[in-house]
C-alpha cells in the first residue's frame, strides 16, 4: 500500500513540488487547500489586476493533469489541528487525514503594520494586503465605486499593485518610507528611472514618509467604517477609498507552532527541508532556513527539487542538500523591465566591490554590474534586461570576467 | 554646389616624382591610371587612386587674408606689392626672398623665378626641392657639366643589376616599384640589391640587402671604385676617351679606410698588417657594419653586369656629404662606361611631381632659368636680354637653410612661401617658426587655410589646387606632362602664375608679366630654352625644348607626355643622354670627382645614443595637406610613430604601442612605438609627414640639425642623434567629433588628428532631416563631409582627463559607460538617433577599433542594437539578438524560440529544457504554445511532403 503524503497549501511551492514528484509511485498525494479555487499562479495576480490576463490563463494545470499523477486536491479544506504523535490532521470541515509524510506549504500573508485603522477589532473597510485572488477581486470591486487609492510600500508587490490599480483608472498614490523604491532590489539611479516611468503612468509617488494611521468614516446606513484617508508622519493626509498594504509578508506559521514544530520567523527546516518533526517538512514562504525566509520564487524552486529528491530517497541514495544561492529579481509590470541580482549596493557588501555602469537616460536604460575579484556578484538592470540571464549565469558560475570585462556591460553579443 | 566638369580629363598625379598619368571621369567618382601615359601605363598607387576623395572644399582657403582679416584680391596684392617696394627701397633687393615648391607647376615656377631674379633683382628664390634632390643636382653638374638625368624608366626593364640606394620605392615611388617587380618576374637574370639601413618594404624583391651603417654609403662606393680599378673591371678605353680625374678619384678613395680606421676604429696592429691593400672588404665591412661576404657579392655582380642601374634618392641626397655620395655612385658608372646605355646609369629619383620642372626654370637659388647659371656671365647676359630684365641678379642667392637663417638674423625682411610647409619639413623647425614670426612680412600662397605655415602668415593668398590649376610638370625621367584643370577653383582661389603676375604688374612690370594663359608662359619658357642654344657657335645646353616653343593654346592643351630635349634632332623627345660619351662640360668629358668619404657630421653621444632616420610612409604625401583629406589613406597608418629595433626598445623600456618621447637639444616629438626587426640596432625611423595640424608633437623637423651638404646646401635629414624615453601615459583615449576642437593640447599632451569622410546616408528615410548637413548631393566628391577623431594620451590622472575631455563634447543625449576600477570611461552623444560625438578613455592602449564608429558617425539612424553597441565601439553580433522577449524571466526571445522549435522542440517542456523559458513564473507558457504552433508549421508541411513521397 502507498504511503500517504499530505501537503498543506496549494500555492506555487506545492505546484512546483508536484511537478518535481512527477509520476512517482511511492505516495498517495493529497493537497489540502484553504482557498476555494484551484491552484493559480500567484505571481500573475498583478497582471490579473491590470486585466492583462484572466484567471484561466494563470491556472496552469487542469483536472486531467492531477488525475494523470494520481493527485487528490481538496479545496476549502483549512487544516486546524495536527496530532503529530498519531500522524493525523483535522480540518475545519471536520475531515481528518492520516499522513506518513506531511508537508507545510502554507506560504505567507501580507504584513499589515499595526496602526490606527488596521488593528482588530477596528479594521477599516477598504484596507487590504495583496496576496490572494480575493484581494484582486476586492480591488476590482472597489474600483467600480471609488477612485482614490493609496498603496503603501513600493517594493515589487506594491509597484505591481499601484500599476494595476492605475490601469483600472484609479487615482493612485504610492507611498514609500525610503527614498529609493524597491530598495532591497535596486539602487537610486534605477529608482529614479522607475519613479519617472511610474509618474508617467499617472501614479503619484511619495517617498521618505510613512503612514501614521488611517482615518475612517462611517458607511451610510451601516455600523461599519471605511477608510477615507492615510495620515502621514509629516502631518499631511492623503484621502483614500482603498489602502493596499505591500509592506512585506510574514510566513504563515500558527498551525505549525500549535503543532509543536520549531518556529522562529518561519518554520525552521534543515538542509533536507525537514522540520523539527522527522515526518514533517516545510518549503516555500512559510519556512525558515539558516535564518532566511523567502519571498521570491527562485529559491523555492530549488527547495521543491531538493524536497522531491528527499521524499523519493532510496536508502542507498546520497542525501540531497539545499543551499542558499544568489537569485535574480524581476519586476513584472508590462513595459517596465527591472531585473536585479546579488549585491545591489557595493557598500552593503563585505567584499571589495567594483562598479561597472552604463546609462542611456534618454532611453531609460541603466545597467550596473557589481564585481569583486573579477567575478560578477550583483547587477541592476533597468530598461535593457536582454542579458540578465547571462549575467545571472556568470554570477552563479562565479566565472572569471577578466577577458570580457571591457564589453561585459554591453552583453553577450559583445563578449564572444 | 555643382562644380562637376563637363567631360572626363587626362591629367597628371600631384604626388611623387614618378609623374603618373591620371584619368578623372566627369562625375569624379574614381581616379584611375591613364593607360596611354608612358610612365605608369594605366597603373596608379593607393594615393593616386584616392585623388577624387581629396577635392572637397573642406579646409580650403577661400579668400585672401591680410593680417588675419578676410580680404579681397586687390587689397591683398597691393599689400604684397607695396611691401616689396618698400623693402627693396630701404634694404635692397636681397632683403626679399621667395620659397617655392616642387608642387608648383612649371609655369608658376617660371613666373616666380622671373620676377625675383630678373625684375626684383634678388637670387633668393629657393624651394623645398633643396631638401629633396639638390645634392643629386650638384653631383650631376660636377660630373656631367649639367644637371642631366641620363636615364629613363624603361631602364628598369632593361637592366640586369638594379641597385636601390637610400630609397624605398615600394612606399615612396610605388608605380616604379611595380615596374621593378614586373621586371624581376620577367627577367630571371635581374639581380636587385637594396642598400638601406632599414629593411624596407622594397627589400621584398631584393636578392641582397645591405643594411649599412647610417651615412656610410660613400665608403661602400669608393671601395667599389678601388675594387673595380684593382681587379681590372674598369672600361679603360672609355675612361681615357671620355673622362677626366680617374686616377685622383681612385687614389683618394683608397685612403678612406685608412683614415677612418686609424681615426676611429683603432684596429689591432696585427690585424692591420694583414691588410695587403687599403679598402679591403674587411675594412669596408667594418665601417659599413655589414658582412664581408655580402659586399663581395655586390662587387662581384657589379663587376660582371654591364647593365647596371643605380637608383637612388633621399637616403643619399639628405646628407652632409650628399653631393659626394652621389658622385661616388656616378664615379663607378663613369669607370665602367655605364651611362646612357639601355639599362645602365646613375638614376636620381625625385620626390616631388615637379621637382624637375623647378630645376628647369631655375627654382633653386644657385640656378638661373632654363638650366643656366650665375657662374657664367654670358648666361646672365643672355637671360637679361631675353627677358629684357631691368634688375637681373648676378650671383647665387641663399639656399633654404641659409635663407631662413637670414630671416632669423633680419637680413631678409620679406618672404613669400608658395605651396609648401617649411615649418614641418625644414630642420630645426621651431627655430624657423620663431624667425618667421619676427619677419616683417610673411606671404603664404596655399590652397589650405590651416597649415603650420599659414598660421604664421601676414598675408594669405588662396591658390588653386590640383584639378583647378593648369600647366605642366616634369617627372624624374625628364618627361613633361600636362596637369589639366577639370573643375573651377574653389572660392576666390587663383592659379599661382596669376597671383605672381598680378604682383609683378603692381610693381610696374606690366609688359613682362602680361600673361593671360599658362600656355603663353610655357611658350616663353620653351623659347628661352632654345635661345642661343647650340647654334651659331653658341654652346649646347642640355635643356632644349625648342620643339615646343610655338605651341598655341590648343596644341598646348593637347600636349602629350614627352621627354626633353624636344628639338630638331629629337622632335619626339629623347630617352637617354651621354651614350656617345659627350658631356656638357667645357671639354665635353665626364668628370670623376675625387671623394674622401665622410660619415655624418652629428655623432651619437651617451645622452643622444640613437640615430633618427626620417622618410615617407606608403599612404601619405608630404605634410598630409591633401592625403590627410581621405580617411582611406589614414587607415594604413593613422598616427606618427617610431620604428625601433626590439633590443633598443627593451633597453629603453618601451613596449609595442607605448608612446615615446624622442628628443635632442632642438626639441621633442611624441610618437607611437612600433617595434620591428626591420630597424637595425641604434637606428630609429620616424615618418616625415605629421604636422601640428595632425599631431600635437609629430613634427620630425624640429629635431633635425641644420647641418647641410657644403656643396648642395641640402640638410642631413636622415641622421639625427636623439634620445628616446617612454612617455609616461596615464591614460589613452580617442575623441570623435564633427568639428575640430579649439584647443586639445591643454587637455591631452599627445593627440593625433584623423579626419574621416562621413559614409553616405543609406537609410535616411526621414525627409525632414534638414539639419544634419547631408543632402542628396552627398555622392559628389566635392561635397563630402568630414568628421574627426583624435588619438589621445596624457600624463594627468585619468579622472581629471575624463572631466576635461567631457567638456569638449556637444550637447545631446548622452550614453555613458564607466568602469572606475579599470579606469574605463566612454561617452557617446546621440541626437535624432545619430551618433554626433564619442569619447573613449582607458588606462591602457586597448580601445576598440575606431573603424565601425567612424562608419556610422552621423551618417545613419542608429538601430536599437547599434545604439546599444555604441559604447562597445564594435558592431557586435546582431545575429545573437534574441528578438522580441517572450520569457521575461530568462529573457528568451521569439528568434531563439523559433530556432529551438526548428531544432525539434515541439512542446513547452522541450523548450524549457533547452532555453529555460517558461520554467520560472510560467506566465509565458500560453505564448510559448502559440509560438510552437506557429513555428512548427513548416516542419509539419515538410513531414506531409515526405509522406506523400513515400
Amino acid at each position: 500500500m502507498k504511503k500517504q503524503l499530505v501537503i498543506i497549501g496549494n500555492g506555487l511551492a506545492t505546484m512546483q513540488l508536484l511537478k518535481e514528484l512527477e509520476y512517482q509511485q511511492t505516495y498517495q498525494v493529497t493537497v489540502l487547500s484553504a482557498e476555494n479555487v484551484p491552484h493559480y499562479n500567484r505571481i500573475m495576480l498583478s497582471s490579473l489586476l491590470a486585466q492583462e490576463t484572466d484567471l484561466q490563463s494563470i491556472t496552469p494545470c487542469d483536472d486531467a493533469w492531477y488525475q494523470a499523477r494520481n493527485i487528490q486536491v481538496l479545496l476549502n479544506h483549512r487544516v486546524i489541528n495536527i496530532d503529530t504523535s498519531k500522524q493525523i490532521l483535522s480540518c475545519k470541515n471536520d475531515r481528518e487525514f492520516k499522513y506518513d509524510k506531511l508537508i507545510f506549504a502554507t506560504g505567507s500573508r501580507a504584513f499589515i503594520p499595526p496602526m490606527p485603522g488596521t488593528e482588530m477589532p477596528n479594521v477599516l473597510e477598504g484596507v487590504i494586503g495583496f496576496r490572494k485572488l480575493i484581494d484582486v477581486d476586492f480591488m476590482q470591486q472597489v474600483t467600480r465605486h471609488y477612485k482614490k487609492s493609496v498603496v503603501i510600500g513600493a517594493g515589487l508587490l506594491g509597484i505591481e499593485a499601484a500599476v494595476g490599480l492605475a490601469k483600472q483608472g484609479m487615482d493612485v498614490t504610492l507611498l514609500h518610507r525610503r527614498d529609493v523604491l524597491m530598495n532591497r532590489q535596486i539602487d537610486q539611479a534605477a529608482s529614479d528611472l522607475l519613479i519617472k516611468e511610474l509618474t508617467h503612468r499617472g501614479i503619484k509617488i511619495v517617498t521618505g514618509f510613512g503612514p501614521l494611521g488611517l482615518t475612517g468614516e462611517q458607511i451610510a446606513e451601516s455600523d461599519s467604517h471605511k477608510v477615507c484617508a492615510v495620515e502621514l508622519d509629516n502631518g499631511e493626509a492623503i484621502s483614500a477609498d482603498l489602502v493596499v498594504f505591500a509592506t512585506g509578508i510574514i510566513p504563515c506559521t500558527p498551525l505549525a507552532k500549535a503543532s509543536g514544530l520549531k518556529v522562529q520567523k518561519g518554520i525552521c527546516v534543515d538542509a533536507q527541508l525537514k522540520t523539527s518533526d522527522d515526518l514533517i517538512y516545510a518549503l516555500g514562504e512559510c519556512c525558515e532556513f539558516e535564518g532566511n525566509t523567502y519571498g521570491l520564487v527562485a529559491p523555492i524552486w530549488n527547495q521543491a527539487r531538493i524536497l522531491a529528491q528527499q521524499l523519493l530517497l532510496a536508502p542507498s541514495d546520497k542525501m540531497p542538500v539545499y543551499t542558499e544561492e544568489a537569485f535574480a529579481t524581476k519586476l513584472k509590470v508590462s513595459g517596465i523591465d527591472v531585473h536585479s541580482m546579488g549585491i545591489i549596493n557595493p557598500n552593503e557588501s563585505e567584499q571589495e566591490c567594483e562598479v561597472i555602469e552604463f546609462n542611456d537616460i534618454e532611453r531609460s536604460i541603466y545597467k550596473k554590474i557589481i564585481t569583486s575579484k573579477q567575478r560578477v556578484i550583483g547587477a541592476v538592470l533597468y530598461g535593457d534586461v536582454v542579458d540578465s540571464q547571462w549575467y545571472f549565469e556568470l554570477l552563479q558560475q562565479k566565472r572569471d570576467i577578466t577577458e570580457i570585462r571591457k564589453n561585459l556591460i554591453f552583453g553577450q553579443a559583445f563578449c564572444a | 554646389m555643382n562644380n562637376l566638369p563637363n567631360d572626363s580629363c587626362k591629367t597628371t598625379c600631384p604626388y611623387c616624382g614618378v609623374g603618373c598619368g591620371v584619368q578623372m571621369p566627369k562625375d569624379l567618382s574614381q581616379a584611375s591610371g591613364l593607360k596611354t601615359h608612358p610612365s605608369n601605363l594605366g597603373k596608379l598607387c593607393v594615393k593616386g587612386s584616392s585623388l577624387h576623395e581629396t577635392l572637397s572644399i573642406q579646409g580650403r582657403l577661400l579668400n585672401p587674408k591680410v593680417h588675419g582679416q578676410e580680404s579681397d584680391w586687390e587689397t591683398a596684392l597691393s599689400t604684397v606689392a607695396n611691401k616689396i617696394q618698400q623693402v627693396v627701397k630701404d634694404h635692397g633687393p636681397n632683403a626679399i626672398a621667395f620659397y617655392g615648391s616642387g608642387q608648383l607647376l612649371t609655369e608658376d615656377y617660371y613666373v616666380a623665378n622671373k620676377l625675383i631674379k630678373g625684375f626684383i633683382g634678388s637670387a633668393n628664390m629657393d624651394t623645398n626641392s633643396r631638401l629633396c634632390m639638390s645634392s643629386a643636382v650638384s653631383a650631376y653638374k660636377r660630373a656631367f657639366g649639367s644637371d642631366t638625368v641620363p636615364v629613363c624608366y624603361d631602364d628598369i626593364e632593361a637592366t640586369d643589376l638594379l641597385i636601390i640606394i637610400g630609397a624605398n620605392p615600394a612606399w615612396a615611388h610605388p608605380i616604379l616599384y611595380q615596374r621593378m617587380v614586373a621586371a624581376k618576374n620577367n627577367n630571371p637574370n635581374l639581380k636587385i640589391v637594396v642598400i638601406d639601413p632599414r629593411k624596407t618594404a622594397s627589400c621584398d624583391i631584393a636578392d641582397l640587402h645591405l643594411p649599412i651603417n647610417s651615412g656610410s654609403d660613400a665608403f661602400l662606393f669608393n671601395a667599389l671604385l678601388t675594387y673595380l680599378a684593382d681587379n681590372g673591371h674598369c672600361d679603360q678605353e672609355y675612361i681615357n676617351q671620355h673622362t677626366d680625374g680617374f686616377e685622383q678619384a681612385v687614389q683618394l678613395a683608397r685612403s678612406d679606410c685608412e683614415e677612418k680606421l686609424e681615426g676611429e676604429e683603432k684596429l689591432e696592429g696585427e690585424r692591420k698588417d694583414e691588410c695587403s691593400h687599403k679598402n679591403s672588404l674587411a675594412d669596408i665591412a667594418k665601417i659599413c657594419g655589414i658582412p664581408e661576404v655580402d659586399i663581395a657579392q655586390l662587387f662581384s655582380w657589379y663587376s660582371t653586369t654591364e647593365k647596371t642601374l643605380s637608383f637612388y634618392s633621399q637616403g643619399i641626397n639628405q646628407s652632409s656629404s650628399g653631393t659626394d655620395k652621389c658622385n661616388a655612385i656616378i664615379n663607378c658608372h663613369l669607370a665602367t662606361g655605364r651611362i646612357g646605355k639601355p639599362g645602365a646609369g646613375p638614376f636620381s629619383i625625385t620626390g616631388q611631381p615637379n621637382a624637375m620642372g623647378g630645376r628647369e626654370v631655375g627654382g633653386l637659388s644657385n640656378q638661373l632659368a632654363c638650366r643656366m647659371h650665375f657662374e657664367k656671365p654670358e648666361e646672365v647676359d643672355r637671360i637679361t636680354r631675353y627677358w629684357n630684365a631691368p634688375n637681373i641678379a648676378t650671383q647665387n642667392g641663399l639656399k633654404a637653410v641659409e635663407m631662413f637663417d637670414a630671416v632669423e638674423s633680419g637680413e631678409i625682411k620679406f618672404i613669400w612661401i608658395m605651396s609648401t610647409n617649411p615649418l614641418v619639413s625644414m630642420p630645426e623647425a621651431d627655430r624657423l617658426k620663431a624667425a618667421l614670426l619676427k619677419c616683417e612680412m610673411v606671404v603664404v600662397s596655399d590652397c589650405l587655410e590651416k597649415t603650420d605655415t599659414t598660421e604664421v602668415a601676414d598675408v594669405l593668398l588662396p591658390a588653386a589646387s590640383w584639378g583647378e590649376k593648369n600647366g605642366t610638370v616634369t617627372n624624374s625621367e625628364r618627361r613633361i606632362s600636362r596637369q589639366r584643370n577639370f573643375i573651377q577653383p574653389i572660392g576666390n582661389a587663383k592659379p599661382d602664375w596669376w597671383i605672381i603676375s598680378q604682383v609683378a604688374q603692381k610693381l610696374g612690370y606690366t609688359e613682362a608679366f602680361n600673361y593671360q594663359h599658362p600656355s603663353e608662359i610655357f611658350s616663353e619658357h620653351a623659347g628661352l630654352s632654345a635661345f642661343e642654344n647650340g647654334y651659331d657657335n653658341f654652346p649646347a645646353r642640355d635643356f632644349d625644348i625648342s620643339g615646343l616653343a610655338h605651341l598655341n593654346q590648343e596644341a598646348y592643351d593637347e600636349l602629350q607626355p614627352i621627354q626633353w630635349p624636344v628639338n630638331k634632332e629629337y622632335p619626339l623627345g629623347r630617352q637617354r643622354f651621354f651614350a656617345d660619351g659627350k658631356f656638357f662640360t667645357p671639354n665635353q668629358r665626364g668628370q670623376f670627382v675625387a671623394i674622401s668619404a665622410r660619415l655624418p657630421v652629428a655623432k651619437i653621444t651617451d645622452a643622444l645614443p640613437l640615430i633618427m632616420n626620417t622618410g615617407r610612409i606608403r599612404d601619405q604625401w608630404h605634410t598630409m595637406t591633401r592625403t590627410g583629406k581621405t580617411d582611406r589613406l589614414l587607415q594604413h597608418i593613422a598616427e606618427p610613430f617610431v620604428d625601433i629595433n626590439p633590443d633598443d626598445a627593451a633597453a629603453n623600456s618601451l613596449k609595442q604601442d607605448d608612446l615615446a618621447i624622442i628628443n635632442n637639444d632642438h626639441g621633442d616629438m611624441i610618437v607611437r612605438v612600433k617595434i620591428t626587426k626591420a630597424q637595425t640596432r641604434g637606428n630609429i625611423f620616424v615618418p616625415m609627414h605629421w604636422t601640428s595640424q595632425f599631431a600635437s608633437k609629430g613634427r620630425m623637423g624640429v629635431l633635425v640639425n641644420s647641418i647641410t651638404c657644403p656643396v648642395s646646401g641640402q640638410p642631413e635629414n636622415k641622421h639625427t642623434p636623439v634620445a628616446i624615453t617612454k612617455y609616461p601615459s596615464q591614460w589613452f583615449g580617442f575623441l570623435m567629433l564633427a568639428e575640430q576642437p579649439e584647443d586639445l593640447s591643454s587637455v591631452s599632451d599627445y593627440w593625433a588628428h584623423v579626419p574621416f569622410t562621413l559614409s553616405s546616408d543609406d537609410n535616411n528615410d526621414d525627409k525632414n532631416d534638414g539639419n544634419t548637413g547631408i543632402d542628396s548631393e552627398n555622392k559628389n566628391p566635392l561635397n563630402t563631409q568630414q568628421a574627426h577623431y583624435y588619438e589621445l594620451s596624457g600624463k594627468q590622472c585619468i579622472n581629471s582627463a575624463y572631466l576635461a575631455l567631457k567638456e569638449l563634447l556637444p550637447a545631446g543625449e548622452a550614453l555613458i559607460f564607466n568602469d572606475v576600477h579599470s579606469g574605463t570611461h566612454r561617452i557617446a552623444i546621440v541626437k535624432d538617433n545619430r551618433l554626433l560625438a564619442s569619447l573613449f578613455i582607458s588606462p591602457n592602449f586597448d580601445l576598440p577599433n575606431r573603424r565601425w564608429l567612424s562608419q556610422i558617425f552621423n551618417s545613419q539612424k542608429l538601430t536599437d542594437f547599434q545604439r546599444r553597441a555604441l559604447l562597445s565601439g564594435q558592431e557586435g553580433n546582431a545575429a545573437s539578438d534574441p528578438g522580441t522577449i517572450i520569457c521575461s524571466c530568462f529573457q528568451i526571445g521569439d528568434k531563439q524560440i523559433k530556432k529551438a522549435v526548428e531544432n525539434g522542440a515541439n512542446n513547452t517542456s522541450d523548450l524549457g529544457a533547452t532555453l529555460k523559458c517558461g520554467t520560472n513564473c510560467g506566465s509565458c507558457i500560453p505564448e510559448l504554445k502559440t509560438l510552437i504552433e506557429q513555428f512548427s508549421v513548416p516542419a509539419e508541411a515538410l513531414a506531409t511532403e515526405l509522406e506523400c513521397e513515400n
